[in-house]
């Protein structure tokens, strides 16, 4: 880089705050030379990035706005269904009512049952991983922890692209095995969640064991592999000190062993 | 959202060009078109969580191409919009396996003259990744960053709203920052690629 032209004085070109004469200089010079050049286009770029970020953070409050103005507006708005004015209902009519709702509700609870897969599992039960608040606290220095919190999980497996899976800690191993089920890809997911398994396994440790059965019985259950997620939802049942103890009802569980028979 | 005024293309691409009421631009983008965009969504495979994440990613992409003046209104901006935000869903079902037909599903569409989106999304893959870095930022930097670039705020007016004591620290601080987040970057193997690949310096 040509001394005179350096990040000081590209950065006021940048900036539009160089003298005429200068600037003109500069362009002449951009003319003859490629580093000033490529110099001010990755200036230019990260100015990009920094006004993308703004960017960012307005698309994603107006569009929480808008939606939530769009639901207020719908409930507000909504035609009121003509008025029974006048009639008075006995008691028995109401449990009638209820009773037969009851019997539909019964009745399409053992249809779903009958039909739900591995993918209908899985979207009844997933919840995405929350960073606890004062671990969270402390992530602003972790690239993945950050990303994640931002949502950013496609960017957390580029971030990650050059290290092995025996680099990372636990915590980094959770937060990309529930990223990449967050990206619809539990063989992905598993890769992560199974080292986590194994470690523990193999030096007796217990770190983060509970969390890795839910999610990896989540990614087997979207696999379809029901024998290896039962297993797994069996565990976090029988252990009442199990996180994800109570995640999954008798009737989920019964559901996953019609599955398996299939 | 109340405003109830409805402003022309010319208007909100002013708006964003000069950074002028940027979000009154962007709520105008919203007001105008998500209707229409969410609707494509919902008939080709899509639930409204789908809609509401492409159109995110349709604005933002929409934004960039405004900022680098890849666009300057030859065609509506509701045409080039209803563009990226197909080209952005029909990726996204490409990559999902979806068994749809999307040989179908391009003719059923007309065709809509629409700017060549490939480098936004290039870049906007760049950005995303950029900002992990500036995340790395000190608190300062970032807020120095963000005032100057993106609230257009002069010198002045950062040294008054932040407490340094004069512009000229602020000038220094902030190419102090600048600095940082580049050395950062070039640290960085796969986003410099990525970067130069951007820039039309790759291999």
């Amino acid at each position: 880089m040509e001394n005179k032209y350096d990040d000081r004085f590209l950065l006021n070109y940048l900036d539009g705050t160089l003298e005429l004469s200068e600037k003109e200089l500069l362009e002449q010079e951009m003319e003859k030379s490629q580093a000033i050049r490529e110099r001010l286009d990755l200036m230019r770029f990260t100015i990009r990035a920094i006004k993308f970020k703004g960017y960012k953070s307005s698309v994603n409050e107006i569009q929480h706005d808008f939606l939530q103005h769009r639901i207020e507006n719908k409930s507000f708005t909504s035609v009121s269904p003509p008025k029974l004015e006048g009639k008075v209902h006995s008691m028995k009519f109401w449990i009638k009512i209820a009773a037969s709702l009851l019997f539909l509700c019964s009745l399409g609870y053992v249809l779903w049952l009958f039909q739900a897969d591995g993918e209908q599992l899985y979207k009844n039960n997933f919840i995405s991983y929350e960073i606890a608040l004062e671990r969270g606290a402390g992530l602003q220095e972790n690239q993945l922890g950050s990303l994640y919190i931002n949502g950013e999980f496609k960017q957390m497996f580029q971030v990650s692209a050059e290290k092995t899976l025996e680099e990372f800690e636990s915590f980094e191993l959770l937060l990309l095995g529930t990223a990449a089920l967050e990206l619809n890809d539990p063989e992905e997911a598993m890769r992560y969640l199974q080292k986590i398994d194994s470690d523990n396994t193999e030096n007796q440790t217990d770190d983060y064991q509970d969390e890795a059965d839910f999610f990896m019985a989540m990614a087997y259950l979207k696999q379809g592999a029901y024998e290896q997620a039962l297993l797994l939802v069996e565990k976090m049942r029988s252990e009442e000190q199990h996180k994800y103890h109570s995640n999954f009802s008798w009737a989920e569980v019964y559901a996953i062993h019609l599955q398996n028979m299939r | 959202m109340g405003k109830s005024t409805v402003w022309t293309d010319k208007e909100i691409l002013e708006a964003i060009s000069s950074s002028n009421q940027i979000n009154e631009a962007i709520r105008q983008l919203y007001e105008g078109y998500y209707g229409v965009l969410e609707n494509f969504i919902l008939q080709n495979s899509g639930n409204e969580a789908d809609a509401a994440d492409t159109i995110q990613e349709t604005m933002l992409v929409f934004l960039n191409l405004v900022e680098t003046n890849r666009f300057r209104g030859e065609s509506s901006i509701n045409s080039v919009l209803y563009g990226i935000n197909r080209n952005i869903w029909l990726t996204m079902l490409r990559k999902r396996k979806s068994t749809l037909n999307r040989d179908q599903l391009y003719s059923m569409q007309e065709e809509r003259e629409v700017p060549d989106i490939s480098k936004t999304l290039e870049e906007v893959e760049g950005y995303q990744l950029m900002m992990s870095l500036f995340e790395k930022l000190g608190m300062k930097c970032r807020q120095l960053l963000h005032l100057f670039y993106y609230e257009n705020l002069s010198m002045k007016e950062i040294a008054a709203q932040e407490g340094y004591s004069n512009d000229q620290i602020v000038r220094n601080t902030k190419l102090k920052c600048m600095k940082e987040l580049m050395n950062q970057i070039e640290g960085n193997k796969h986003l410099n690629d990525l970067v130069k690949n951007a820039l039309g310096y790759g291999k």
